[in-house]
């Protein structure tokens, strides 16, 4: 199992404790949550490697500590752990945050591991680089792992500017070999290659601008490192895959137009690399039925075609490159919150079918129940999904939140 | 003699022109002397806390912390930061009013630290599952409704003038609202929502008011009652801060994400 690099690691826990025992006048806030989590799989594993337990518990703890000097200075601390029954690589810890914030007249500066998001559509998170996606913790793509960076944040009448420095590049995580959703092949990533000659500690480069014009929402940046998506090569002699990190670059554009009770969605990449080069982008809609009959219950359609013309001699394979998303979000409005996402999305050459529905409720104050039922359908046999299609699983989450 | 003579007809012109104000033109008037007199706040930041309370009298808690900050000739810029429910600490709103044209919405969601655009057409939709909808919680300008001026009556022993208000902008969830306005203080005590089938929906009712910069009245208990389904949520409002330094770029996409 590979955890947090250990000198990042320690650099932010002296760095986090040097900063708290300097604070002697602040606001200190802690706050998080612990989960326990069931999942249930559908069939019988389909490799000789994988545990024959069909039902396997996992437990988390998500704790958060920031420490505020004063309305400009801020210290932020975020770790992520989990313990899985059977998969020795999701059983992992990271540490998502662990920066200082200085909040300045108009710029702001992050230094330290952060999480940013970027992007509005809903089935795939595109032009999303800064970060590695934690798909060992969840296949939503939505999970990442904390990434070190400095971060300078330059707020102007034009827009607002991000530069990113990058130093260490944080492995994609993939599920044990002897766990479910793991493929027949052992993904040895002891092993990864990169194209870069520092390896793991090229240092990245990202710049993004943004600009709310009326009713528009726009983002462009530009993003030169490090792919945070492997490209797998087989290794015959051990049988194994071994993941190899290419140097690209990637210029992506965002936008959101926001209507009466449509919203507009793109994100749209080009990327180049070593071999290859190509464009890929995502667009539709969310229409929302708000109060349906009356009621405060609204519900919304989701429509997204996902297109991505990346050669898969050259560049990481990927399952959305010619693909009809469609989904329906349901909120109740309720005292209890309780939402409902369901979203299918289509190969419109084989079929191939991912279908993701999720429901979440609080109960009480301060506990929350969520499922996820994650489903392969008509799973074409030279389709990526392929290796994973008797995987089926569906999760049930309750979670303590202090 | 002829001096008495123009005033006399001065006069009567005068006092006819104010005979003749018609109810939309005095219901107008008061409106506009509401917004007046509110003028200037400048900018504040407050807590906000929220009871909910079912038909079987079971509670839940609601916790955020306001910003505001008044601008000149348009709706108010707000950012709400939620505490409790714990599930939803840390989940800010940021929120550009306008009178007539949609307000701009942004949320932000910690856990994925997503800053979303939202459509603002969920006005008659539950704040947070409460029985205050997105509207009834918006601030106040004159252009959102017609008036309708109806009475002058004691409520509670004050001096009120009754006004109904239709609303100009689309989606709201109100046929028509009937406000019970103190025309000393320029504030509204209680106000009655009409559904759009012109059924008694809620009835809101203000209290604890107390004076700040030694000009503007807030409201420290704002209990709404729904008549339709028996439900209720009372707000209480502590903590109110004027002149607190908050500015422009303290309700940006960039300040909602670092909000906490």
């Amino acid at each position: 199992m590979k955890i947090f690099n250990f000198k990042q690691t320690i650099c932010a826990t002296v760095l986090f404790y040097v900063i708290s025992f300097a604070a002697f006048a602040g606001h200190w806030d802690y706050r998080g949550n612990v989960g326990l989590e069931g999942r249930g799989f559908v069939y019988t594993p389909d490799y000789a490697a994988q545990n024959t337990s069909r039902v396997t518990g996992s437990a988390s703890v998500n704790p958060e500590v920031s420490y505020e000097f004063n309305a400009d200075n801020r210290f932020l601390f975020n770790v992520f752990a989990r313990y899985d029954s059977v998969d020795d690589n999701r059983t992992h810890y990271d540490i998502r945050e662990s920066n200082y914030l200085y909040i300045g007249e108009d710029f702001e500066i992050t230094l330290g591991i952060s999480k940013v998001f970027w992007g509005v559509t809903e089935s795939r998170h595109l032009i999303d680089i800064i970060n590695q996606t934690d798909f060992v913790d969840n296949l939503n793509g939505e999970e990442k792992l904390g990434q070190a960076m400095v971060r300078v944040t330059l707020l102007r009448k034009w827009g607002t500017l991000g530069l990113f420095v990058l130093p260490g590049f944080r492995e994609r995580q993939f599920p044990h070999s002897g766990a479910r959703l793991s493929g027949p092949v052992k993904i040895d990533t002891d092993n990864s290659t990169f194209q870069s000659g520092s390896k793991e500690s090229h240092v990245d480069f990202a710049l993004r601008w943004t600009k709310t014009l009326d009713a528009w929402d726009v983002g462009l940046a530009l993003f030169r490192g490090t792919n945070r998506e492997p490209y797998l090569t087989f290794n015959s002699t051990n049988n194994t895959l071994v993941p190899h990190y290419d140097q690209i670059d990637q210029v992506s554009l965002d936008a959101q137009y926001t209507g009466e009770t449509i919203l507009w969605k793109l994100e749209s990449i080009y990327q180049w690399g070593s071999d290859d080069s190509f464009l890929a982008f995502v667009g539709g809609f969310e229409y929302t039925f708000y109060g349906v009959k009356e009621s405060s219950v609204d519900v919304g359609m989701i429509v997204e075609y996902l297109y991505d013309d990346r050669n898969f001699q050259f560049s990481p394979a990927t399952n959305a490159n010619d693909d009809i998303a469609a989904g329906v979000r349901i909120a109740l409005n309720d005292t209890q919150d309780t939402q409902f996402l369901a979203v299918a999305m289509m190969d419109n050459s084989d079929q191939t079918t991912f279908l993701n529905i999720e429901a979440e409720r609080r109960l009480g104050n301060a506990w929350k129940i969520a499922l996820q039922g994650s489903f392969f359908l008509n799973v074409a046999s030279d389709d990526a999904f392929s290796f994973i299609k008797n995987d089926d699983h569906i999760t049930a989450n309750l979670s303590y939140y202090f | 003699m002829k001096i008495q003579l123009i005033l006399l007809l001065v006069g009567s012109l005068f006092a006819f022109s104010v005979c003749a104000q018609t109810p939309e033109e005095k219901g107008l008037a008061i409106a506009k002397s509401v917004e007046k007199a509110d003028e200037g706040w400048g900018d504040s930041t407050a807590n906000l806390n929220m009871v909910l309370r079912n038909r079987q009298g079971e509670e839940s808690v609601r916790a955020i912390r306001l910003k505001s900050l008044e601008v000149q000739g348009d709706g108010d810029k707000s950012m709400s930061i939620f505490d409790s429910p714990r599930d939803v600490k840390g989940t800010a709103f940021l929120s550009f009013s306008h009178a007539i044209k949609p307000d701009d919405q942004w949320l932000y969601l910690p856990a994925l630290k997503r800053v979303k655009r939202i459509s603002s057409s969920n006005k008659s939709g539950p704040f947070m599952g409460s029985q205050f909808s997105y509207e009834d919680l918006a601030s106040f300008e004159v252009e959102k409704y017609n008036y309708k001026y109806i009475r002058d009556e004691a409520h509670n022993g004050i001096n009120t003038s009754v006004v109904e208000n239709y609303p100009n902008y689309k989606h709201s969830g109100y046929k028509r609202q009937i406000v019970w306005l103190d025309m000393d203080r320029k504030i509204p005590l209680k106000v009655e929502y009409y559904d759009r089938k012109n059924d008694l929906l809620k009835v809101l009712t203000f209290s604890d008011y107390q004076q700040y910069k030694g000009k503007f009245w807030r409201a420290h208990t704002q209990s709404m009652i729904n008549k339709q389904n028996g439900k209720s949520t009372l707000i209480t409002m502590s903590d109110f801060k004027f002149d607190t330094g908050l500015r422009d770029k303290d309700f940006s996409k960039n300040a909602l994400k670092r909000a906490r």
